[in-house]
């Protein structure tokens, strides 16, 4: 197994003071995400996101079983859970996150038990998530395994922003799939660093990692909703090297976007740092989040002068 | 005033019997009467009474899988798919149905089976319009993707602008695949539409 030693016991020190300030946990959501993550089930999958108009959509074979669930696009392959992901193919990966992994729920958000349904000829209860009186999400879940069969993410304007539907659904899964992985993954450890701030619009810093190319990986979540700020020296010139790449201006600042079925990326660069956040939050936390991140611009021109002559 | 006195070896079982509605025409008139106005009966019959409330209101504690002979969910499979399961009855079948392969079978072929069942002419069933409630407005573009090879599509090397062409490169697809792994050991993993997507070669 590769490891990758970054880790410095005050850095560990610093990291899981940071998880333990979480908020406290809000039981019933709790509960059911519990249930969700254990659930086994297997099936098609559609999902996409809308955003400003554009919508992006994917389908996906999943099984899900023991806290880890297989996705298979056609094209690639994945299996991943519980902080560890394998993804097959050309770009192979493999990662095992370690650390802080019982982040709390936010209090920000509540559960309420809807309607009774079906859905796929399937008994059915709906779930909603509401942040402060806001519904936040609608989960339409299975009553036998817990699955979520249906998900609808709402956007603050109250338009759905993400949504997901199970198209084929059954409870079996592959007997042959991975429990036991002796696949080498490369162990990822928290690093301390703290140039980000430890709490973005009601997103907590978890824990820092050191990213891909020498890139810094800080994660963020509220419990429910994550995402990664990567940074790194120097500048990038994002737009001229993404493909379906969108301009995103928020505040008076510029930004570019990508928009994927379910997760979104955003890029620009700061004064000394480029900067990419990759998540699934949605679009109102991720313009009050992008509020608390270092801002679009450039080093003045006296600035870049002084670094060149003097470092 | 009542003809019959009461005898508790005698009656008492008819007390019982009388509770459960077990009792036929000719013996509820012998209950009726003892019952009415002999002070040791009603005694009897009240404490009787209360036992069997008491009982009933005690909880109920399932045997857990491992402890059953075989070590099998047997019949716990049908409430699974029920939806009739307590929480913590639901995790101890679900954990066990993650460790089990034999029972996955199982409950996949009772599965199938009421599949079947409500699949037959006459079996209603109230589909949802979950799929309809899915966003159709506002489409000025539309990114239409085979599943999680539209994260692909934004899939490019993306070289730092400063330093010249030694300088590291960002892939954008490992910086989500990052996130992910990072991601799938948050408990909303389970549930968001974000499980799904994984960079793509």
């Amino acid at each position: 197994m590769i490891v990758r030693r970054i880790l410095t016991v005050g850095g560990l020190v610093a990291v899981f003071a940071i998880s333990a300030v979480g908020p406290a946990l809000a039981d019933d959501l709790a509960d059911y995400l519990a249930d969700a993550s254990d659930a086994v089930y297997s099936g098609s999958r559609v999902v996409g996101t809308t955003w400003d108009g554009i919508e992006s959509i994917g389908i996906v074979e999943v099984q899900h079983l023991g806290g880890m669930a297989t996705v298979d696009s056609g094209t690639s392959n994945a299996i991943v859970g519980e902080g560890r992901l394998r993804l097959a193919g050309p770009s192979e990966a493999a990662l095992l996150f370690v650390g802080a992994t019982q982040f709390d729920l936010d209090d920000r958000y509540a559960i309420s038990t809807g309607e009774t349904t079906e859905h796929l000829g399937r008994p059915t209860r709906v779930l909603e998530v509401t942040e402060a009186g806001f519904l936040r999400m609608r989960l339409v879940v299975d009553n036998s395994t817990s699955a979520p069969m249906a998900t609808e993410v709402y956007a603050g304007d109250g338009s759905v922003f993400r949504y997901s539907t199970m198209i084929q659904f059954s409870v079996s899964v592959d007997p042959d799939m991975a429990m036991t992985d002796e696949h080498p993954y490369e162990m990822m450890l928290p690093v301390e660093e703290a140039v980000l701030p430890i709490d973005a619009a009601g997103y907590q810093l978890v824990d820092v990692y050191a990213g891909p190319q020498g890139a810094n990986q800080a994660f963020y979540t509220d419990g429910l909703f994550s995402f990664s700020v990567f940074t790194t020296d120097g500048r990038v010139n994002w737009e001229t090297t993404l493909d379906d790449d969108l301009p995103y201006d928020t505040d008076g600042f510029s930004y570019t976007r990508v928009i994927n079925p379910a997760s979104l990326w955003v890029t620009w660069n700061a004064p000394g740092t480029a900067i990419a956040l990759v998540g699934d939050l949605p679009p109102d936390h991720l313009e009050q989040v992008l509020a608390e991140l270092p801002r679009p611009g450039t080093n003045g021109w006296m600035t870049r002068m002084w670094n060149r002559l003097f470092g | 005033m009542a003809d019959l006195t009461y005898d508790p070896d005698l009656h008492g079982e008819l007390f019982s019997a009388y509770l459960d509605g077990q009792l036929t025409p000719d013996e509820v008139t012998i209950v009726s009467e003892l019952l009415d106005g002999d002070e040791d009966a009603i005694r009897e019959f009240v404490a009787l009474r209360n036992v069997r409330t008491s009982l009933r209101m005690l909880p109920e504690f399932e045997v857990p899988a491992a402890l059953l002979p075989d070590g099998h969910l047997g019949d716990r499979l049908s409430a699974y798919l029920d939806g009739e399961l307590v929480t913590l009855e639901h995790r101890r079948v679900t954990k066990h149905l993650v460790e089990c392969s034999e029972c996955r079978a199982e409950l996949q072929e009772l599965d199938r089976a009421r599949i079947a069942v409500r699949s037959l002419p006459g079996v209603e069933t109230t589909m949802t319009q979950e799929i309809a409630a899915t966003p159709r407005r506002h489409r000025r573009r539309r990114i239409v993707a085979g599943g999680i090879g539209a994260a692909a599509a934004a899939a490019l090397v993306v070289g730092l602008a400063v330093g010249g062409g030694d300088e590291p490169v960002l892939v954008l697809n490992d910086l989500a695949t990052q996130h992910m792994a990072r991601a799938s050991a948050e408990p909303g993993f389970a549930v968001l539409p974000s499980a799904i997507e994984v960079a793509a070669p």
